[in-house]
């Protein structure tokens, strides 16, 4: 197994030092970095944006590029969570706990500093573990046909509803708006035209471009427009402290940065959960741990190492099921997914055995991420902190701009336009009456792909359903559904009880 | 009535919209056994089943709309030029109507010079169209009017 995996590693670090691909993965590290210290800006936005331009491009690459942008959000993040109390994404909110205080008494370099350490430990913890679960997952998949892979994705529909803040009902509804959202234009199977009512640009379908940008880039133009200018719309112009962190100080968050690392990286395997959750329960776990408890959320620098190595090596983590299974577990690989679908990769269990230059070159590419990434966030941080000046007045229309130029440059429709700002509005709404927006783009990316794969199975099994409790696999992903969906209900009831 | 009650209203209406959608397929088998719309049958059910969740149940936080009118205003201007900016930039082109587009929203997100705005988001625009139709291969309109420019110094010419 680790002869066959250095061999695989040694042909995915020829593919990530090409020049090409040194220029893809340092390119999507400082995008992620930007758009990450951008509050309000995700990694979806980033990534969305970023898909037809890595339309003609090599799968490996474009995979590359946007993973880059992915984990780089996700450490970049931590900028404008201590600095300025406002979480790029939501997966650094527990590092703003801690991380914000020491700002404020003027440990902003500091904070940093063991942010980015904690980010790269936690990072290259999780690569590496994902560099050897990888294969083991890979015979694991050889074992999936057509009614295992539909439970799988049934699943993870489940999981990520399920851990989605909010009414489970309301994400359980977005999901099955996603699904039927993805059955409009022509069914592959039998070439019948569905739901389109008569308009010819919906015969082929809504492009998910359409739908992820609506929901998202739209979606935070429309809402940052529409809030008042807070502390981050003037611009942070205060000077970044000095970076330096003493030896106490290292051995102090060291182990916290080795629990959250291998927390985050479990927590991030699982379809649903992901950085915020790891952040979160890593932080809770290094509270109940410390013998001193009533100094976290004061500064205290385990406060801010835990969830900071938890949340990237989730990030990482989730690459598991996407490069393994073919699954998603969150919004943001589940728009990597869309991306690959329409470069023309076919998701599937052996989507690892089929692209296998496409998964090491990943992996290698990740090792070499982590190391640009600590470049940028180490001796680089107080110039990219100055992002964090980008006026908002001049940066929403620039996020319309690509949002727009990005669906025009796909379909060159202007039915397609219309379409985004009709998204952009129902995201809108969706906030306002609580709708997570996640379950819907996850669901409408893998809704042909559940179709497809429920329709197989009727033809295997002779029409009969019992083929979906037929296997071991089957019925554990059934058995984990009704689990996931009785803990929601349990919470609710909890939750209900105790109002 | 509640936002909650309104929403699960508005889900049941296009769950009836997706039954008729459904329905007016043709009849198509998996295999002979299996009809083949038990899916977006089922899709339908599901938004039904759930719809009706939503409205019985009683949700404090879901009882009031929370947008103001000021915020509705501000959304529907920014909405009103981006319909505008649609249909005019096949003639225009990217480049001036995503530019003279883009410079007036950030005016009315409180953007203070005009003058900086066209040049900030020209030069934008600019690297964009570049990006796209040399480097990608993309094609992005420029709009009628270089021909036009070109028909006219011919012209004169």
């Amino acid at each position: 197994m680790t002869t066959e995996v250095i061999t695989w590693m040694i042909q995915g670090f020829k593919i990530a030092l090409t020049l090409q691909g040194l220029f893809m993965v340092t390119i999507g590290c400082v995008l992620g970095t930007v758009i990450g210290a951008l509050p309000g800006l995700g990694p979806i936005t980033a990534i969305a944006v970023m898909i037809p331009i890595v339309g003609n491009f090599d799968p490996a690459m474009a995979m590359i590029l946007m993973a880059g942008i992915y984990y780089g959000a996700i450490f970049g993040a931590s900028t404008s969570s201590i600095l300025l109390n406002a979480p790029g994404v939501a997966g650094t909110v527990a590092t703003s706990f801690d991380g914000y205080p020491m700002a404020k008494r003027g440990e902003s370099g500091k904070a940093l500093c063991m942010a980015a350490i904690a980010s790269f430990s936690g990072g290259t913890i999780s690569v590496f573990a994902l560099m050897m679960l990888g294969p083991v997952m890979a015979n694991f998949a050889l074992l999936f046909g057509p009614p295992e892979y539909f439970t799988l994705m049934v699943f993870a529909m489940f999981a990520v509803t399920a851990f989605t803040e909010g009414s489970t009902i309301k994400g359980l509804i977005s999901a099955v708006i996603g699904l039927m959202l993805a059955t409009i234009g022509i069914d592959l199977s039998t070439g019948y035209v569905r739901y389109s009512f008569g308009i010819a640009e919906l015969m082929d379908g809504i492009s998910f471009l359409v739908v992820i940008l609506g929901l998202f880039a739209m979606t935070e133009v429309f809402l940052l427009a529409t809030q008042p200018p807070s502390e981050e719309d003037q611009g942070y112009r205060k000077k970044v402290t000095s970076l330096k962190i003493s030896k106490k100080e290292a051995k102090q968050i060291a182990p916290p940065i080795l629990r959250g690392s291998v927390l985050g990286f479990l927590v991030g395997v699982l379809p649903g959960a992901g950085a915020t959750i790891a952040s979160f329960m890593s932080y809770a776990a290094e509270k109940k741990m410390a013998k001193d408890p009533e100094n976290f959320g004061k500064g205290d620098p385990r406060g801010l190492a835990a969830p900071e190595a938890a949340n990237n090596a989730a990030c990482s983590g989730s690459f598991v099921p996407l490069l393994t299974l073919g699954v998603p577990g969150s919004g943001s690989t589940a728009v990597m997914l869309g991306a690959l679908m329409a470069i023309g990769i076919n998701p599937s269990p052996q989507l690892m055995t089929n692209y296998p230059d496409l998964f090491w070159g990943v992996i290698a590419s990740m090792y070499i991420g982590m190391v640009i990434l600590l470049i940028i966030n180490l001796p680089l941080i107080p110039y990219f902190a100055r992002v964090l000046w980008i006026p908002r007045p001049l940066l929403l229309p620039t996020i319309i701009l690509f949002s727009l130029i990005g669906v025009y440059g796909v379909g060159f429709s202007v039915f397609d336009l219309l379409m985004l700002l009709l998204f952009g509005v129902l995201g809108l709404v969706m906030r306002y009456i609580g709708f997570p927006a996640a379950p819907l783009i996850l669901a409408f990316i893998i809704g042909p792909i559940i179709e497809n794969s429920f329709a197989q199975s009727l033809a295997i099994s002779a029409g009969k359903l019992w083929i979906f409790y037929d296997s071991t696999i089957c019925k554990i992903f059934l058995l984990l559904i009704v689990v996931v969906l009785c803990r929601k209900i349990w919470q609710a009831i909890r939750s209900r009880s105790s109002a | 009535m509640s936002r909650e009650k309104i929403s699960a209203l508005l889900l049941g209406l296009i769950s009836l919209l997706y039954f008729y959608g459904t329905y007016q397929m043709p009849e198509f088998t998996y295999v002979r056994q299996t009809p083949g719309k038990y899916y977006t049958y089922f899709l339908g059910a599901s938004l039904v089943f759930l719809s009706f969740l939503l409205f019985v149940r009683n949700d404090i936080a879901g009882r009031k709309w929370e947008i103001s009118s000021a915020k509705l205003k501000k959304l529907g201007v920014i909405i009103g030029i981006l319909l505008a900016m649609l249909p005019t930039f096949k003639y225009l082109g990217i480049i001036i109507t995503f530019t003279v587009g883009s410079t007036i929203i950030s005016r009315f997100l409180g953007w203070k010079r005009w003058s900086s705005g066209f040049i900030v988001f020209g030069l934008i625009n600019i690297l964009i169209f570049l990006l796209f139709t040399k480097l990608l291969g993309i094609y992005l309109p420029l709009g009628k009017w270089p021909d036009a420019l070109l028909f006219m110094i011919q012209g004169e010419g």
